[in-house]
């Protein structure tokens, strides 16, 4: 009895070290090696900073870099809007029944809906661009935005809405006084997680991209693809700090839980 | 009942009105660059091919923006322009045999040749060639060779007789070998190693042979890769590969790796410049053109980048073999990308 | 005019709740109409006639070629699934259940991964098991080995690296589903007699039920469409359902052969997915059953 005990008392932390160690590993490594002078992946011969430097020039760094923020910001922008004006004017009306109609695009694997968007704008002749990229992600956004304003919305008291109603404010008024403060939290949540979602997305952008809307993650894969430098690392270690940045505030607005994925 | 009835118009209203805004949400940037014309084209090319740090010299002389999307093998440019319709790209740079198959669909425009200051400072034997023989739709920009390239830490020498290194059963068991994942250009590879030439492959018979050949060869492959070869190669997870004279010319003078061209069948890429049939950019573009065509612009990319030169004057050497020009095969569409898919799926799926 | 302003103010909430329903429609379900359609169509047709319908596009995949593919993909899918819970269960329960201060900094550095593009986490993983890479320099200079070992453009890299990019997938709704549990359980547990492993399989595992389930799904399918990291990390050499679609689109450019296939896949999708859900749930009646 005892020796279970100890046994299991140790066994988990260390299984619990592993974890952590397994997830940081590569990360660590890929980090130093974006100092690493030669261009020869793992063959240290010394600190540099020209990869960084080198990135900073390069102009299609920051043409990706710019496509992708903006497809992500109007992604988020969109499906926000979009998810909670659904939530809130839908359960005052039958179209919220139609919740059911949002679980679709999770279900799916992203390759179908990549392809089906392909077919879908060649089919109509629709020129692809930022808006057919921005279209698809915003999809995206919608199926994970929908379900968490959903549920936090069933959660909250109902009586403030109909208290807000009772004393004469209409209901868009009821939604930006009353709900949306009474949200913030999860709104926030589901708009940082649509943010990485989109901004990290490959398989939409590399179907649906058109002439110049080139992201990110579609850089990164032709570098790695057409005999990588050092240049990754450093790319890959700058999103990383930013990442952690951005993290670091969601944590600090005090989510304690994610319980939207019930 | 007359309110219901028309709520029930309200509503479909509201359907079609919302619908109208999606699609104009699409339409907008087509309608954008429509309207307010901009001082830029874009070009879409092969990775490494364009060096974007000096065209901004370009930029600076011109006032006109270049961007530069990339794809990463033909299929991708072919698949992209098809389903454009050759919109979204004022400038392409194409191998040959994408090229083939954009003039057979009708998708590139035919040049202006008299805006064209350096059509006579291109080299003649690069001309002419079976993909554009009149040179109409095309002028041929970067080439190179096919050959094989080796590790000499792991593989002092290589015969240089022919592609039998790459099948070579006892050679790739000790050390691996890395093929390309292009199926066109492994099937072909394949069937020259086999037959000598690629017509052998229109019989079905042939076909078989060669998807046989790559099975077998499937055990020691350790990548398919169409442009890694280089670094893989350099930290010996393979021993030899298939890879196109730029990539080696660009790992330098001390590297332990080495190339072999076949003398026999060996296989040369053209890359060529295009516009597409929906570009409304042409004056633009043949700025552009006339700058990259100048002579230490082609010199500057050609020692970046290790590919051969087009320009008139150029040594012939080991890797640049103009004078044998007419021995070398391209890959061309002996079969259709379709049948090349088919036959790869089988290989791949063994 | 005044009557379709009432009428209009009174459709205001269909009005805005509309756009999204719209944006669903157009761009998840008419896309997928899109393709069905397309599948049943002869090669190179891209429009709708009735001459061009026929079977011939799923009958070309009535062969073992492909349902070796797609049973490669069933087996990714699940495996990945199944070892992110291995892996991910132990420490979400830590951080749970165990752990009393810091929590919140444990969980950034958990969900901070997640965080990264995926395509960086692949090629990170590349530094660790290349020729020269960390394992094999840290084993060779231990003299635990003599030869670098094979790890690359295997079938066990493209398995590590699916299971480090989907776990936080896996550790999310683990975490939450554990941190629920009411802590007086535990208790009551000790306090009747239960002993560790009692407790845990008894008790931990059911009530947390809904967390593995989600993260089991959240895992599952969008593991069975990969393959970016398989093709990465595999060389190449063997083809996944997300690489044969991209093929028959990109290379072939045979919209409707791809469309078939990617509505078969998507068929057996359905079927594994239903299949587990019934596994899952019939487990949890049984355990409920048990304890009664």
């Amino acid at each position: 009895m005892i020796r279970s005990k100890n046994t299991l008392r140790y066994f988990l932390p260390v299984l619990a070290v592993a974890a952590y160690l397994f997830l940081y590993i590569p990360i660590i490594i890929l980090i130093i090696f974006s100092f690493n002078k030669s261009d020869l992946p793992l063959v240290w011969e010394g600190f540099s900073w020209q990869w960084y430097i080198a990135l900073w020039n390069s102009p299609d760094m920051w043409h990706a870099l710019k496509n992708s923020l903006i497809v992500a910001l109007c992604s988020v922008a969109l499906s926000i809007v979009l998810g909670l004006f659904f939530v809130f004017y839908g359960s005052r009306n039958f179209l919220g029944k139609l919740l059911v109609m949002f679980y679709a695009s999770l279900a799916m694997p992203e390759i179908v809906l990549a392809v089906g968007l392909l077919s879908l704008f060649s089919f109509f002749s629709v020129p692809l661009s930022l808006t057919t990229l921005i279209a698809g992600h915003t999809l995206i956004g919608l199926g994970y935005v929908v379900p968490i304003l959903h549920s936090r919305f069933q959660e909250l008291d109902k009586r403030y809405m109909e208290a807000s109603l009772d004393l004469g404010a209409t209901e868009t008024q009821t939604l930006g006084l009353v709900i949306i403060p009474l949200m913030l939290q999860s709104l926030l949540a589901a708009a940082l997680l649509v943010f990485v979602l989109s901004f990290d997305d490959f398989l939409i952008s590399f179907f649906c991209s058109g002439g110049s809307t080139q992201t990110l993650p579609i850089y990164i894969f032709v570098m790695i693809r057409s005999g990588a430098t050092p240049m990754i690392n450093a790319l890959s270690t700058i999103l990383l700090v930013v990442s952690s940045l951005l993290v670091l505030i969601f944590s600090s607005l005090k989510i304690k839980k994610m319980d939207f994925l019930q | 009942m007359r309110i219901a009835v028309v709520s029930w118009m309200m509503r479909t209203l509201i359907v079609i009105w919302w619908s109208v805004v999606i699609a104009f949400f699409l339409m907008v940037p087509s309608l954008f660059h429509y309207l307010m014309p901009d001082r830029s084209i874009t070009v879409f090319t092969w990775p490494l091919l364009l060096d974007p740090l000096y065209l901004k010299n370009f930029e600076r002389e011109t006032g006109i923006t270049v961007h530069i999307a990339y794809f990463e093998n033909g299929a991708g440019l072919l698949s992209k322009l098809i389903t454009a319709q050759g919109r979204g790209y004022d400038l392409i740079i194409p191998d040959d045999h994408s090229l083939e198959v954009l003039e057979s669909k009708g998708l590139v425009k035919k040049l202006d040749k008299s805006k064209l200051h350096f059509l006579d400072s291109i080299e003649p034997l690069l001309q002419n060639q079976y993909y554009d023989p009149a040179n109409e739709y095309s002028i041929p920009y970067y080439w190179g060779v096919y050959g094989i390239g080796y590790n000499v830490k792991k593989i002092p020498e290589l015969s240089d007789s022919s592609w039998q290194p790459l099948f070579d059963k006892e050679l790739i068991a000790r050390n691996r070998v890395c093929l390309s994942d292009d199926p066109r250009e492994a099937i072909m590879i394949a069937a020259l190693y086999l037959f000598g030439n690629l017509e052998a492959l229109r019989d079905v018979e042939n076909q078989k042979k060669v998807v046989q050949l790559l099975i077998d060869q499937k055990k020691y492959v350790e990548v398919y890769t169409s442009s890694r070869a280089d670094s893989l190669l350099q930290n010996q997870s393979c021993g030899l590969a298939s890879i196109m004279s730029p990539e080696f010319l660009r790992l330098g003078e001390n590297s332990n790796i080495k190339m072999a061209v076949p003398q026999k069948d060996a296989v040369i890429v053209v890359d060529s410049i295009a516009i597409p049939k929906n570009s409304k950019k042409d004056d633009l573009v043949y700025q552009f053109l006339n700058y990259l065509y100048r002579p230490e612009v082609v010199a500057h990319h050609v020692k970046s980048f290790g590919y051969c030169s087009p320009l008139k004057g150029n040594e012939f050497s080991y890797f640049c073999p103009l004078d044998r020009i007419h021995d070398f095969h391209f890959f061309k569409e002996i079969l259709s990308d379709e049948l090349v898919n088919e036959l790869w799926v089988k290989v791949l799926a063994a | 005019m005044k009557k379709i302003n009432a009428n209009f103010r009174s459709e205001f909430p269909f009005f805005m709740a509309l756009p999204a329903v719209a944006w669903q429609f157009f761009f998840c379900y008419v896309p997928v109409v899109c393709l069905i359609l397309l599948s049943f169509l002869r090669s190179g047709n891209t429009a709708f006639d009735t001459q061009a319908v026929t079977l011939e596009n799923y009958t070309y995949f009535f062969s073992p070629l492909f349902a070796l593919v797609i049973g490669r993909s069933l087996l990714l899918a699940f495996c990945t699934a199944f070892f992110c819970l291995l892996f991910a269960y132990p420490v979400s329960y830590c951080l749970a259940i165990k752990i009393r201060r810091f929590k919140n900094i444990f969980l950034f550095f958990l969900i901070l991964p997640f965080w990264t593009s995926f395509m960086v986490q692949a090629y990170a993983w590349f530094f660790v098991l290349e020729h020269n890479g960390l394992i094999n320099t840290i084993l060779l200079n231990l003299g635990v080995i003599s030869a670098p070992l094979h790890l690359l453009n295997t079938t066990l890299s493209i398995y590590i690296v699916m299971v480090y990019c989907y776990l936080p997938f896996m550790i999310m709704p683990l975490y939450t589903a554990l941190e629920k549990i009411d802590r007086r359980f535990f208790e009551a547990a000790a306090d009747l007699g239960a002993t560790q492993w009692q407790t845990f399989t008894k008790l931990t595992i059911p009530l947390s039920m809904p967390g593995i389930k989600t993260g089991f799904f959240l895992v599952f399918v969008p593991a069975f469409g990969e393959f970016v990291i398989p093709t990465l990390l595999g060389g190449g050499k063997k083809l996944f359902v997300g690489s044969l679609i991209s093929q028959y689109f990109f290379v072939a450019r045979n919209p409707n052969i791809g469309s078939a296939f990617t509505v078969i896949t998507c068929i057996v999708l359905l079927m594994a997915v239903g299949l587990l859900y019934w596994f899952f749930n019939r487990k949890t009646v049984l355990t409920l059953t048990q304890e009664d």
